[in-house]
């Protein structure tokens, strides 16, 4: 995978461009934020991962310039104002993904994972099944093995945003973010309860553990592996 | 020197100044028209008398005996002393027959002349007649005298008005202007000192409730709030000061230790420590600027109405299997009447979430925790109320303020901010927060002003 970094803190940058590289992507990093423009509007990239505040042109300005000629690589901002009104902008001016400062790396590379496989996701799908778990999102039900498992909303939205990216992590903020709408970080262990509610539901009474922790990351959902 | 300046360029001053002015310019236009009206007046006195005069000339001609004529103007003009009419009667040719030696006039009718001044003619101008009766010229006028003096009186009377009024006008506008220029005085001499820093001082306030002492008081109002906020920032900042350090001594130490660690496993659990306290002191971080932000702006056009008991509901479902863990118990205790919350759903959901996490973390196990929305006095309101150990009444308005925790030593974990961005979350929202004692524990009442669009929806 391609990864764009545009971030003009050179420590932050290099952090990040170690980071990916260990896990095999290339990496491009710019620091300017014109760069970061002429550079995606002539190279392809698989992610951009862009600074909110840039010198030259701000990460803003640059998604909306990207957005405008047509580039639709996923963008994902960082920036190190987390406010409700913040998120709402960079999301409005073309961006996919927001992520505050300071973040674990794990954090970074779960959501440039989620994000570079976005496309496949998007032609929907009602039905999602893992080994010998289905997920029927229209009609709300999940059985494993033939036998029908009563979640509650929450469980089964979690369930459901663990399926649609199964085999990536899906990280504790992002199902705060996605299950409850949070955008805040309630202090308590709303994620964990929640999480081993529902593997005693999915997993505890069946052979094979399908849900899997991270630790100190989050949680992914796959089959078991040979 | 600079006093009577800043007087005499004060409002009130300027304004009787203007007034002044404008009253002088409408007495100016009157003056001219009374003047020239009572002038006028006096002056068809005249005529009339000149006329009536003119009557016994014409009635002595009548005969047809010019001597008899010359007779009447003769012993009109000898009449003793001085007299205020010239009369003159001149032959065909145009000389002198009879009377005062004037410039035989040269045209007839009404016409005013000037004689020279004598013991018998007094003054200079006259309003005269002029006819011809039998081929003879006959003059007789009427002195002017009396019209110019009563002019002249009335001029000089309206002119002392003037001046009388002038100068009372600029003496009051001085007075009042002293007065307003005293009080801006001491207004700028106060803000002065709040600029260089006493923000104790305040605005006198004078009993005559003007609009120097309205803008004053509330100046005064602002100046309350503005030390109110400095207060609290000082004391904030000491807080920040003394809260951001102690996680950061501790990851200081951590990473130190873990430097020094002989195996790689303790090493790691070091740095997970370290790491572990850095993130604390980021969450110290965010909701400081959280609340700052949120207390700083005033926009409400986010704002969307949603259902009180929906929101309830939803996160009795998202905590209710948290609260267990804790080994208390989460309910819901339905209030009358459904409400509508006309605000920013997210911020309303951070503020129920953290009066529950408040009553989780300070009560004991086997607490109940009872979570309620509905309608008090036609308010909208969210409740939560514990059985947990309480806030006592007298320390009620202290848990708001930022890092203020009841028991320091005793809570490690909260950093006291709690309470301070569900403060400010319903100051934002324009809701109140009222503690009260549930007999026992706390019972925490947030209540939603009443809106159109609540009641719309």
């Amino acid at each position: 995978m391609k990864v764009v970094v545009a971030e003009d803190d050179r420590t932050s940058s290099e952090f990040i461009r170690k980071g990916l590289a260990q896990q095999g992507h290339s990496v491009e990093t710019v620091y300017d934020g014109r760069d970061a423009l002429t550079f995606c509007l002539y190279n392809s990239c698989d992610v951009l991962v862009l600074d909110r505040m840039m010198p030259g042109m701000d990460g803003l300005s640059v998604a909306k310039a990207l957005r405008a000629s047509g580039r639709t690589m996923p963008i994902l901002f960082l920036t190190s104002m987390g406010d409700v009104d913040d998120r709402v902008e960079g999301l409005m001016a073309g961006g996919d993904d927001y992520l505050v400062k300071p973040f674990h790396f794990s954090e970074l590379l779960a959501r440039i994972t989620v994000l570079a496989r976005r496309p496949q996701t998007a032609e929907a799908s009602s039905r999602l099944s893992i080994h010998d778990l289905e997920l029927d999102l229209m009609a709300h039900t999940a059985t494993r093995a033939g036998t029908r498992i009563d979640l509650q909303a929450k469980e089964f939205a979690i369930l459901a945003l663990l399926m649609r990216n199964a085999g990536r992590i899906v990280t504790k903020t992002m199902l705060l973010e996605q299950v409850w709408d949070f955008n805040f970080d309630p202090q308590t262990t709303v994620v964990e309860t929640h999480m081993s509610r529902l593997r005693a539901k999915i997993d505890k009474p069946f052979e094979v553990p399908l849900i899997h922790t991270t630790r100190n990351t989050g949680y992914s959902i796959h089959a078991p592996r040979q | 020197m600079h006093r009577v300046s800043s007087i005499l360029a004060g409002a009130a001053f300027r304004s009787a100044v203007l007034l002044l002015l404008l009253f002088l310019a409408v007495f100016l236009v009157a003056g001219v028209v009374i003047v020239s009206q009572t002038s006028s007046e006096a002056e068809s006195e005249i005529r009339a008398l000149v006329s009536n005069e003119f009557e016994l000339f014409r009635e002595a001609a009548e005969t047809g005996d010019m001597n008899q004529l010359r007779q009447l103007v003769d012993s009109s003009a000898a009449a003793a002393g001085p007299r205020f009419f010239v009369v003159a009667l001149y032959r065909p040719d145009g000389t002198l027959f009879a009377g005062d030696d004037i410039p035989r006039p040269e045209k007839l009718g009404w016409s005013t002349i000037t004689s020279g001044v004598n013991t018998k003619t007094p003054t200079e101008k006259y309003l005269a007649l002029t006819e011809d009766i039998g081929g003879y010229r006959v003059t007789f006028g009427r002195t002017l005298f009396f019209v110019e003096v009563g002019s002249a009186a009335l001029w000089r009377a309206l002119m002392l008005a003037s001046i009388v009024v002038g100068i009372g006008a600029l003496a009051i506008g001085y007075l009042a202007s002293h007065g307003v220029s005293a009080k801006l005085d001491r207004m700028a001499e106060t803000l002065e000192r709040v600029a260089r820093g006493d923000s104790r001082v305040r605005l006198p306030v004078g009993r005559s409730n003007d609009q120097v002492d309205r803008v004053s008081r509330q100046m005064n109002a602002h100046l309350d709030r503005l030390s109110d906020l400095l207060d609290t920032m000082r004391n904030t900042v000491i807080s920040i000061a003394h809260d951001l350090k102690s996680p950061l001594s501790r990851a200081y130490i951590l990473l130190q230790e873990a430097e020094e660690a002989p195996g790689e496993a303790e090493q790691t659990q070091l740095l997970e420590e370290a790491q572990a306290e850095i993130e604390r002191l980021n969450g110290i971080f965010d909701t400081v600027l959280r609340i700052s932000r949120i207390e700083a702006s005033d926009d409400q056009s986010g704002f969307a109405a949603f259902s009180a008991r929906e929101l309830v509901s939803e996160t009795l479902q998202t905590f209710e299997p948290v609260v267990e863990e804790a080994r208390q118990e989460l309910i819901e205790a339905p209030l009358s009447g459904d409400a509508t919350i006309v605000g920013d759903r997210r911020m309303v959901v951070q503020l129920l979430v953290n009066l529950i996490t408040n009553a989780s973390r300070y009560s004991p196990p086997g607490a109940r925790i009872e979570l309620s929305a509905g309608v008090e006095d036609q308010h909208p309101v969210l409740i939560v109320a514990d059985n947990g150990p309480g806030i006592p009444a007298e320390r009620r308005t202290e848990v708001f303020e930022p890092f203020r925790r009841l028991n320091p030593e005793r809570d490690e974990r909260g950093a006291g901010l709690g309470l301070a961005l569900v403060q400010a979350i319903a100051t934002r929202h324009r809701a109140s927060v009222r503690l009260e004692d549930n007999q026992p524990g706390l019972r925490v009442i947030v209540r939603f002003p009443v809106s159109d669009l609540g009641a719309a929806a």
